[in-house]
């Protein structure tokens, strides 16, 4: 247990720019860029409207009757900005995942430095899960802990210039934004994302161990010619299968499941032909059963067992593959 | 004494080569052994076969450990320097202490520090930052502090300075070096090595062409200085090879008693390098 927490520090200490400070700086970023968008508009409407500033509704108006049907207006705006920081700093995640699997099993291979992590006494598996879990839940709990700290700021901030317009914090800011309720609503979503994401995972940790050079080119280039070749020579529908099975279900999967909450997209589905409204809301990003229900699909089970079988393979050639050079 | 290495028809075989081509060796403990060959020979195959690194067929028993099945056992009692630019870039001397000390139960820290107290090294430098031949002493620092069976180097001190390469061999033969113990190392700066060997494997072709130790190779080879009246009469005696210094003939051979040599020249003790010229001949042919 304790060389496998060894291991896991390992990853963090190599890849602490991507782990690390990747989200603190898209953090940061975004706080900034908000903080100039506030500004602006408190200048903006100081200027032109005379003090009435808007969020979702008119500032002014709370002070003296805050009808239900708008606080819930605001709340609802507050869950889509918020979920909109959540989504950005998901994307950066995104990116440095994409990118660490790839390299996690080839970079050590070219600069030969896998003689080094050979020469210790740690098997080939427990290095290729050590991999897993920090693509799985350790980068994405940092993401997470980044994107909380995120919100807060943002809403401390919020909270100051309410105040300094006489208005109650409390009752504009911290009450209607539920920032506790988010944010165990997006710790909840990283082991659903994980499973998820296990034939993404897979298949780049797969193409690292296996590929002699290139591995972006192997992990993207192949399956898409193989897509090409189905699609070319009706492959499929010889099968009584249509052509875009294999984009749906193999491509997208192997490539874009790291992709966060990618799984919302069939839940979105799913609920705008129930719900006869205007397509699914914003609110729908942080639904308890939205993620129980993708918990529940039998697709994201076979994209596990499919992904842990990549697994197996990656921790084989890992075993057997000799330098990259 | 147990061998702590036994090959039986040791092969490896690459598409067109056999890089390994039936090797039967055994090495005991607590003997420095050269392992010696030519560019190509499959050195660093018999090597890497040994550290479970590859794959190859025939039998081979390392601390009575299968390489092929037992590798990370084995790793808890064999440690390697496969190269001098192996350390990854990114690490940090710390942490690779750090590291190291987590993943193997036979790593003494104090040893360590002990070591890198005596070298510039300081836990805050990254490896990219330093010299090859910090480089080493510090992947030097992290193994010697590991208490293994069995040391394999390969070719480790490629590319450094005197200085450095005296230094390595001096602690590796002061500091760690003991009759518990096996070194294996290969080298083409034979030269530099040959006082602290105690057994020679020469390798040729995928085959071993010699294998003894250091005294049974000191009884066996004689080198004589043959003034050119005497040259047919030492070629007589099959030398196993010959150069010319200063219009004399230096001869070496293998085997014939000294008394009869002694009447053609002047008697020396050949080094190392010479008789693996001799042995090597043909070998790039």
């Amino acid at each position: 247990m304790n060389r496998f927490v060894m291991l896991l520090k390992r990853e963090y200490w190599e890849h602490r720019g991507g782990f690390l400070w990747a989200p603190v700086w898209t953090a940061v970023a975004l706080l900034v860029m908000s903080l100039i968008g506030m500004g602006v508009t408190s200048w903006h409407a100081n200027r032109t409207f005379d003090g009435e500033i808007r969020i979702g509704v008119p500032l002014q108006k709370l002070l003296s009757e805050v009808p239900p049907e708008d606080m819930a207006k605001l709340g609802m705006g507050y869950e889509a900005g918020l979920g909109g920081f959540w989504l950005v700093m998901q994307i950066v995640l995104f990116f440095v995942l994409f990118f660490y699997l790839l390299g996690a099993l080839y970079d050590d291979r070219r600069d030969r430095s896998i003689l080094f992590w050979k020469s210790l006494p740690v098997s080939d598996a427990q290095t290729v899960l050590s991999k897993v879990a920090v693509a799985a839940i350790g980068a994405p709990l940092l993401a997470w802990a980044a994107t909380v700290a995120l919100h807060l700021a943002f809403l401390g901030v919020l909270g100051l210039f309410v105040l300094g317009h006489g208005l109650s914090p409390m009752e504009l800011v911290w009450g209607p934004a539920e920032p506790l309720a988010l944010a165990l609503k997006m710790l909840a979503i990283v082991p659903v994302n994980a499973l998820w994401a296990m034939p993404a995972i897979g298949w780049l940790l797969l193409v690292s161990a296996f590929a002699r050079s290139k591995p972006f080119l192997w992990a993207v280039a192949l399956p898409v010619a193989l897509g090409v070749a189905i699609n070319t020579f009706e492959l499929l529908e010889a099968l009584r299968v249509p052509d875009t099975w294999y984009w749906q279900h193999v491509v997208a999967r192997i490539l874009t499941s790291l992709v966060p909450a990618s799984w919302f997209g069939m839940a979105f589905i799913e609920r705008a032909k129930l719900t006869d409204s205007n397509g699914p809301g914003p609110e729908m990003l942080v639904d308890w059963s939205v993620i129980g229900g993708a918990l529940g699909s039998m697709e994201l089970w076979i994209g596990v067992v499919a992904g842990v079988a990549m697994i197996a393979a990656a921790v084989y050639f890992r075993r057997n593959r000799e330098l990259a050079d | 004494m147990s061998a702590v290495i036994r090959a039986r028809g040791l092969t490896k075989a690459y598409r067109n080569s056999r890089a390994l081509d039936g090797v039967d060796f055994e090495i005991e403990a607590g003997r420095i052994v050269g392992l010696i060959g030519p560019n190509g020979a499959g050195k660093t195959t018999a090597l890497k076969a040994i550290l479970g690194l590859t794959g190859f067929s025939g039998e081979l028993s390392v601390l009575g450990f299968d390489p092929r099945t037992q590798r990370t056992q084995l790793m808890n009692e064999v440690c390697f320097i496969a190269d001098v630019a192996v350390l990854p870039r990114w690490i940090r001397v710390g942490e690779a202490m750090d590291f190291v000390e987590g993943v193997h139960p036979r790593f003494s820290r104090k040893v360590c520090e002990g070591f890198l107290a005596k070298t510039k090294l300081k836990p805050g430098m990254r490896v990219k930052e330093l010299s090859k031949g910090m480089v080493v002493q510090l992947h030097l620092a992290l193994v010697m502090a590991i208490d293994a069976k069995l040391l394999v180097l390969d070719e480790p001190t490629l590319g450094l300075d005197i200085l450095y390469r005296k230094e390595f061999y001096q602690n590796l033969l002061n500091e760690y070096f003991d009759h518990e113990k096996t070194i294996i190392v290969t080298t083409h700066q034979v030269e530099e090595i040959e006082h602290i060997l105690t057994d020679l494997l020469f390798i040729k072709d995928g085959k071993i062409a010699l294998a003894a130790t250091m005294d049974a190779v000191a009884e066996r080879f004689t080198e004589v200085l043959v003034n050119p009246d005497q040259r047919d009469a030492a070629l007589a005696l099959s030398p196993v090879y010959e150069r010319q210094v200063f219009g004399k003939s230096v001869f070496l051979f293998d085997g014939p008693a000294r008394v009869q040599l002694a009447e053609l020249g002047e008697l020396h003790k050949p080094s190392v390098s010479d008789i693996f010229v001799a042995t090597m001949k043909g070998a790039y042919a």
